[in-house]
C-alpha cells in the first residue's frame, strides 16, 4: 500500500501547494490573461495619452469584437479535437450574403438570417467531411476556405452592382453602440458568457472535452462523437458568419478581403489561450484573452509607429514560447512520474 | 437453484479469422453468475481477441454469444454496456485531460435542476467509490498527475461503477507491481461478494491461483481444459496444459551447433537500466551463437529489444559489439556497425506499405547505391531482385506494394531489407508474428542461414517453439529482470513457462 501511496502524496501536495502562482498558470487560459495585464500594464504606463484616446478604445473595440466571437467557435472545435480554416472565408461570403440580400430589398432580419444560415450550412458542409467522409480537418476546410473566398471574389470581381449604400438601422448595427460600448462588444460579451457557462455546465460541452481527450475512447463510453463534432463546426460557422455580417455593416460595404488572415490569427490566439491541436483542453474566456492579447500587441505596434512587417515576427516568437513551455511543463511532470 | 438461469455467459463454438490467420477455433464454455472465471494461456493464445469478442468490440467469425439466457444478435460495445458488461482494457483507455471523476462517471449522469453538470455530487459518488474500495485516489485531480497504477484504479473503479453485472479485465496487472496487484486482488474479491461476474485474464500463474474459482486454458486458439480452483490444482497442471503442444514437423529445427560456438564475444549488453521498464539487463552473445528472449506480456523483452536498438533511450547501461564500446546507442549508429533490427509490427513500423517493394528494399541501402547524389536505379533493381529471388518472395514485380502481399510475404520482404545491409548483428522481434506455417518454417530456415554465413542473432519471441528450434540459449524474463538462462540442452516447454510464469 505503502508504494501507491508515496507518488500520491508528494504529488497531490504539489497540487493543493500553496504557492497560489503556480497553481494560478496551471488554470487553463491564465498565461494568456497574465499576458494581457502586461500589455496593458506597458501600453497604459509607456503611452497612457495615446493608449486611452477614446479613438483608440474604439478601434481596439473593431479590432478584437469580430476576431473575439469567431474564435469562440475555434475553441470549441480545438476542444473537441478539429479546427476550421475556412472561418475568414464564412466571414467574407455570409456578409456578402446579406449585402446581396440587402441591396435586393430584403427586410433586415431577413438579410442577417440568410448570412448567418449560409455559415451554419458551411460549418455542416465541414462537419461531413471531417466525420463523415473522414477527410483531415486541415485539408477539407482549406477546400471549404478556398471555396468560399473563391465565390466571394466570383460574385463580387468586374460586376456593376455594388453592395454598399445599406439602410441605416443595418449599418447602426455596425457603428453604433450602447453605454459606450459597440453592439458587437457587448454581442461578443454576451456570446463568451453564455459558451463559457455551457462548456463548464452543460454534459455536451464535457463531451467535448472527452472527445478531444480520446476520440476511441468515448465512443466505447457511448457518446455520440460524430454529431456533437458536426454540430462544432456548426457553430463555428454560425459564429463566423455572424463576425462578417458585423464587419459588412460597420463598413457599410461587402469586402472581398474581410477574414482573410482571420483563420491564423484566431488559432494562435486560441493557443495562447490554453486550447491544443491534439485536443481535450481550452476554455473559452482563454480563447477571448489570447485575442485582446493580439490586439493590445497590434495596437503597441500602431502606437509606437513601429514597422508592422515586425509584427508577425515578434507574435511566431511569443507563440512558439507559450508553446515550448506548455511542452516543458508536460515533459517535465511526465519524467516525475516516471512515465518517459 | 434452475440451472439454466445459472449461467451468464455462454461462448458457443466461436472462431476469429484475421486473414490467413485463425486466432480463436471452436472454442466454446460456460460462466457462472458471480464468479471469478479466468482466461489463461501464453501471449497470442487467443485471450485477448475472446474478450474483445466477449464486450462485442469484435465480431466473431463463426459462432454463437448467449448473455443472461439471450442468444445475441448485431453484438456491439453499445449492446454489451446495455447488458452490463465492463471491460478494463490491457491498454490504458482513459481521458488524460479530465479529473478522476470524470473518468469514473463518463456519461455525465448526474445534473442538476437545471440540467447543469452536478460537479459536487459528481465528485461525492467519485469519493465513494473510491473508499468503498480503499483506493488513494482524489476525485478532482487531473489524470494526467497521476502514476500509471493509479490511472488503472480509476479505470477500473469506472468499470464497476456503471452498474455493471460483469467485469472484464485484460492482463490488468501487467503495469502493477506486487503490492498494488494484491490490492487489485482485494477488490475483485470484494466484487465477488457483491455477486458480480469476473471474467479475468492474466499468465501470471500465482494470482490467477489465488482469486479465480475456475480457470480454463486456452492455446494456440483453442480450448484446453477446465479446471475447478480448489486445493488439488497444482501449479504444474496448468503449466502443462499451457504449453503442452508437439513441436510441429514443418517447424524447421535447428542442429547443435554448439561446438562451433567460440567463445569470443560478440555483443554485450552490461547493467542495462531504465526505471519502469527494465532491470539490470546483463547478457553476452558469443560468435556464432543465437540467443533467445523469452517472457510474457509486460516481462520486458520488447523494452529491451527496443532499448539495444536505441529504439528507446537507456538510463545506465553499456553496450558493446565486437569488443568495442558502442558510445552513442541510436538506431543511426547501430545501423552504421551493420545492426539491423526486425520490428515485431511489420504494418505500423516496418514497412512502408503503400510504397513499391523496391523502395522498400532500398531503405537502408541507398547511399551503396547512389554515386554522389544520384542514385542508380538500374542497380538497386537488380540488388531487390537478387533478394527477392533469394527469399522466394511470391511477387509478381518489384514495383508492387507490400499492402497487396500476404503476412508471410511482407515479413520476407522486411526480412530482406535488413539482410540486404548485410548485416553482421540481427535482432528480431516477434520475427514470426501472425504469419502461417509454411512462411515461419521459410523464415526460420533464411535466418539460421544467415546465422551460418557468420551474422549474430537475437530472437525475442513468445513463441516457445520458435526459440526453441532457432536458440542455443534463452534467456528469460519476468517483472522486467532477466530471471533464468537456459541451454539448448535443457529447453523444455514446461521448463521454461514455470520461470517465466510460476511463483510471483
Amino acid at each position: 500500500m505503502n508504494r501507491i501511496k508515496a507518488p500520491l502524496q508528494k504529488i497531490s501536495n504539489k497540487f493543493l501547494s500553496k504557492n497560489s502562482f503556480k497553481k494560478l498558470l496551471k488554470i487553463n487560459g491564465s498565461i494568456a490573461f497574465l499576458m494581457c495585464l502586461i500589455m496593458f500594464a506597458f501600453l497604459a504606463i509607456s503611452v497612457p495619452k495615446l493608449f486611452f484616446n477614446p479613438f483608440n478604445i474604439q478601434a481596439l473595440m473593431f479590432a478584437i469584437a469580430p476576431e473575439g466571437i469567431v474564435a469562440i467557435g475555434m475553441m470549441i472545435l480545438l476542444i473537441s479535437g478539429v479546427f476550421d480554416l475556412s472561418v475568414g472565408s464564412v466571414m467574407a461570403f455570409a456578409g456578402l450574403m446579406t449585402a446581396m440580400m440587402l441591396v435586393a430589398g430584403l427586410p433586415i432580419i431577413v438579410c442577417i438570417i440568410i448570412g448567418l444560415l449560409v455559415g451554419v450550412a458551411i460549418g455542416f458542409i465541414n462537419g461531413l467531411l471531417v466525420e463523415m467522409a473522414g477527410i483531415n480537418p486541415l485539408i477539407s476546410t482549406i477546400g471549404t476556405m478556398y471555396i468560399f473566398r473563391g465565390a466571394t471574389e466570383f460574385l463580387m470581381v468586374g460586376r456593376s452592382v455594388d453592395y454598399n449604400n445599406f439602410p441605416e438601422i443595418f449599418v447602426n448595427f455596425g457603428r453604433k453602440g450602447f453605454l459606450g460600448v459597440y453592439w458587437m462588444f457587448w454581442i461578443l460579451i454576451i456570446l463568451v458568457v453564455v459558451f463559457t457557462i455551457f462548456i463548464v455546465t452543460r454534459p455536451t460541452g464535457k463531451r467535448l472535452y472527452f472527445i478531444g481527450g480520446n476520440e476511441n475512447l468515448a465512443k466505447l463510453m457511448g457518446i455520440k462523437k460524430r454529431k456533437i463534432r458536426i454540430g462544432a463546426y456548426m457553430i463555428s460557422g454560425l459564429l463566423a458568419a455572424l463576425a462578417g455580417i458585423l464587419m459588412t455593416a460597420k463598413n457599410d460595404a461587402a469586402n472581398r478581403y474581410i477574414g482573410n488572415v482571420t483563420h491564423m490569427n484566431v488559432i494562435i490566439a486560441c493557443v495562447i489561450g490554453g486550447g491544443s491541436l491534439n485536443g481535450g483542453q481550452g476554455s473559452i474566456p482563454g480563447a477571448l484573452f489570447g485575442i485582446i492579447f493580439l490586439s493590445f500587441l497590434q495596437n503597441a505596434f500602431n502606437l509606437f509607429d513601429f514597422e508592422s512587417s515586425m509584427q508577425r515576427i515578434i507574435l511566431g516568437f511569443v507563440l512558439m514560447a507559450v508553446v515550448s513551455v506548455d511542452g516543458f511543463m508536460t515533459l517535465r511532470r511526465q519524467k516525475e512520474l516516471g512515465r518517459i | 437453484m434452475d440451472k439454466s438461469n445459472d449461467n451468464f455467459l455462454i461462448i458457443d463454438n466461436i472462431s476469429k479469422n484475421y486473414g490467413v490467420v485463425q486466432a480463436l477455433k471452436n472454442v466454446s464454455f460456460t460462466v457462472k453468475k458471480g464468479e471469478v472465471y479466468t482466461l489463461l494461456g501464453e501471449n497470442g493464445a487467443g485471450k485477448s481477441t475472446l474478450v474483445k469478442i466477449i464486450k462485442g468490440e469484435e465480431t466473431p467469425t463463426k459462432g454463437d454469444i448467449t448473455l443472461d439466457g439471450e442468444t445475441i444478435k448485431n453484438y456491439s460495445p453499445m449492446v454489451s454496456k446495455a447488458m452490463g458488461i465492463a471491460m478494463v482494457h490491457q491498454e490504458l483507455a482513459i481521458f488524460e485531460n479530465m479529473t478522476v471523476a470524470e473518468n469514473i462517471f463518463p456519461a455525465c449522469d448526474y445534473l442538476t435542476k437545471t440540467g447543469a453538470v452536478d460537479k459536487k455530487r459528481l465528485r461525492k459518488e467519485a469519493q465513494d467509490r473510491i473508499d468503498m474500495f480503499g483506493m488513494d485516489l482524489i476525485p478532482s485531480q487531473k489524470m494526467d498527475t497521476l502514476t500509471v497504477a493509479q490511472q488503472q484504479m480509476t479505470e477500473i473503479l469506472r468499470a464497476i461503477s456503471a452498474g455493471s453485472k460483469c467485469v472484464l479485465l485484460d492482463e490488468p496487472t501487467s503495469g502493477l507491481n506486487k503490492d498494488e496487484t494484491e490490492n487489485l486482488m482485494k477488490i475483485i474479491d470484494r466484487l465477488r461478494a457483491e455477486g458480480i461476474t469476473i471474467i479475468y485474464i492474466s499468465h501470471r500463474i500465482a494470482e490467477v491461483m489465488h482469486i479465480s474459482d475456475r480457470i480454463t486454458v486456452l492455446r494456440d486458439g483453442e480450448y484446453v481444459c477446465t479446471f475447478v480452483n480448489d486445493e488439488k490444482l497444482k501449479e504444474i497442471d496448468l503449466i502443462s496444459r499451457m504449453v503442452g503442444r508437439e513441436l510441429t514437423k514443418s517447424l524447421y529445427s535447428r542442429k547443435a551447433y554448439t561446438d562451433t560456438i567460440s567463445d569470443e564475444v560478440f555483443f554485450e549488453v552490461k547493467n542495462m537500466n531504465k526505471k519502469n521498464a527494465v532491470y539490470d539487463i546483463d547478457f553476452q552473445l558469443r560468435k556464432g551463437e543465437v540467443l533467445g528472449f523469452f517472457g510474457l506480456e509486460g516481462s520486458g523483452t520488447d523494452s529491451v529489444s527496443r532499448m539495444i536498438f536505441g529504439l528507446e533511450a537507456m538510463e545506465s547501461g553499456e553496450v558493446f559489439f565486437k569488443g568495442e564500446k558502442i558510445d552513442k546507442v541510436t538506431t543511426t549508429t547501430m545501423v552504421d556497425k551493420k545492426i539491423m533490427y526486425i520490428n515485431n509490427n511489420r504494418k505500423t513500423a516496418g514497412l512502408l506499405l503503400n510504397s513499391s517493394t523496391l523502395n522498400n528494399m532500398s531503405m537502408p541501402v541507398l547511399k551503396e547505391y547512389s554515386r554522389g547524389a544520384v542514385i542508380n536505379n538500374k542497380r538497386l533493381t537488380e540488388h531487390t531482385e537478387k533478394y527477392v529471388d533469394a527469399f522466394s518472395v511470391v511477387i509478381p514485380s518489384v514495383y508492387q506494394k507490400p499492402r497487396n502481399l500476404s503476412g508471410g510475404n511482407q515479413q520476407k520482404v522486411l526480412l530482406s531489407i535488413c539482410l540486404g545491409k548485410e548485416p553482421e548483428l540481427l535482432i528480431t522481434n516477434e520475427p514470426t508474428r501472425g504469419i502461417d506455417v509454411g512462411a515461419k518454417a521459410e523464415i526460420h530456415k533464411f535466418l539460421l542461414e544467415a546465422v551460418e554465413k557468420g551474422v549474430g542473432l537475437i530472437v525475442f519471441s513468445s513463441e516457445l517453439p520458435e526459440l526453441m528450434s532457432l536458440c542455443d540459449r534463452i534467456l528469460v524474463m519476468k517483472n522486467k529482470h532477466i530471471v533464468g538462462e537456459i541451454s539448448k540442452e535443457e529447453i523444455s516447454e514446461e521448463f521454461i513457462m514455470t520461470i517465466a510464469a510460476g511463483g510471483i
